[in-house]
């Protein structure tokens, strides 16, 4: 496997998810119900899943705007302090969304989220797309960093009772393609490219999530 | 063999690297071959050589040869 930095979006961010998935599945996308059942809280493998806090706010936006960082998302701007907090005070009203801050040892290294993207009326396709990226220097490139994307997975398939897992991810991101192949995602077919970027779509199931994941669950759940 | 050519030799073995590139500034994710994959490999090998077992944060923290070092004394083993 190629070197590569933790600090890069593993995913994706969730701003134009909708828009990114409809173009790669030509518009066959189901309406979003919306995610009938959350947790605020998770945690598991050392690490915790909370809630953001306007404290946090600083810091995340600083990660979020490092140049290393925002190469790999979806949406590559910068965003305004102003901008951040918007989105912050809206975080309550997002029906299919959810975003946590992430703790190691009561620090925090990063943010996480989950987005529901397809479902049906009776939830038997329900498809969510989780992302991550750790932004805390010291945690850069550290075997953490697959902790909250396992805290978040099994968060997903059995509890909200995901069928599938989707990560889009830019082509070139050969860390976050290398980090998701470890977690148990296979390349789908489709790609797109929107403007010059190329975005790979891989799926995950929870057979092959538990397969591919079954030692380092193991060491991180000591 | 002392603790350090063993810790060095565990080092290469798992991550099937040359001998003279285990320095202590090694450190998870500078070269190809210590991803994370091997960083588990590493781990169970270190465990069996050292006969000790490690906590989560230890084997989080083990991101170096410094580091392995500084861990291992806590479980008597002298470098």
């Amino acid at each position: 496997m190629l070197n590569y930095d933790f600090s890069a979006s593993l995913n994706s961010l969730l701003t134009d998810t909708d828009f990114i998935y409809t173009a790669m599945t030509n518009g066959a996308i189901n309406i979003n119900k919306g995610m009938t059942k959350r947790l605020n809280r998770l945690s598991g493998y050392g690490i915790e899943l909370r809630p953001i806090e306007e404290s946090d706010l600083e810091q995340l936006l600083e990660w979020r705007n490092r140049h290393d960082i925002r190469i790999m998302m979806k949406n590559q701007g910068l965003i305004s302090f102003d901008s951040h907090v918007a989105w912050f005070k809206a975080l309550g009203t997002k029906s299919t969304q959810q975003h946590f801050a992430i703790d190691y040892k009561s620090t925090l290294i990063g943010s996480a989220n989950v987005s529901l993207i397809e479902s049906t009326s009776d939830s038997t396709q329900m498809q969510f797309e989780p992302g991550l990226y750790i932004g805390h220097e010291g945690y850069k490139g550290n075997i953490v960093a697959f902790a909250p994307s396992l805290v978040l997975n099994d968060y997903c398939f059995d509890y909200l009772g995901a069928k599938r897992l989707v990560a889009t991810v830019l082509l070139q991101n050969k860390a976050a393609i290398a980090y998701n192949t470890k977690l148990g995602y296979q390349a789908m077919s489709e790609q797109c490219t929107e403007g010059e970027k190329e975005w790979l779509i891989m799926g995950l199931q929870k057979q092959e999530y538990q397969h591919a994941t079954k030692m380092i669950r193991g060491f991180l759940s000591r | 063999m002392n603790n350090s050519e063993k810790l060095r030799q565990t080092f290469a073995s798992a991550l099937s690297v040359d001998l003279d590139k285990v320095v202590d500034e090694l450190a998870y994710n500078t070269i190809d071959e210590w991803d994370s994959t091997a960083h588990m490999i590493l781990i169970s090998e270190l465990e069996n050589d050292f006969d000790v077992m490690l906590e989560t944060d230890e084997i989080i923290d083990l991101s170096s040869v410094a580091k392995a070092k500084e861990i291992l004394q806590k479980y008597n083993v002298t470098f």
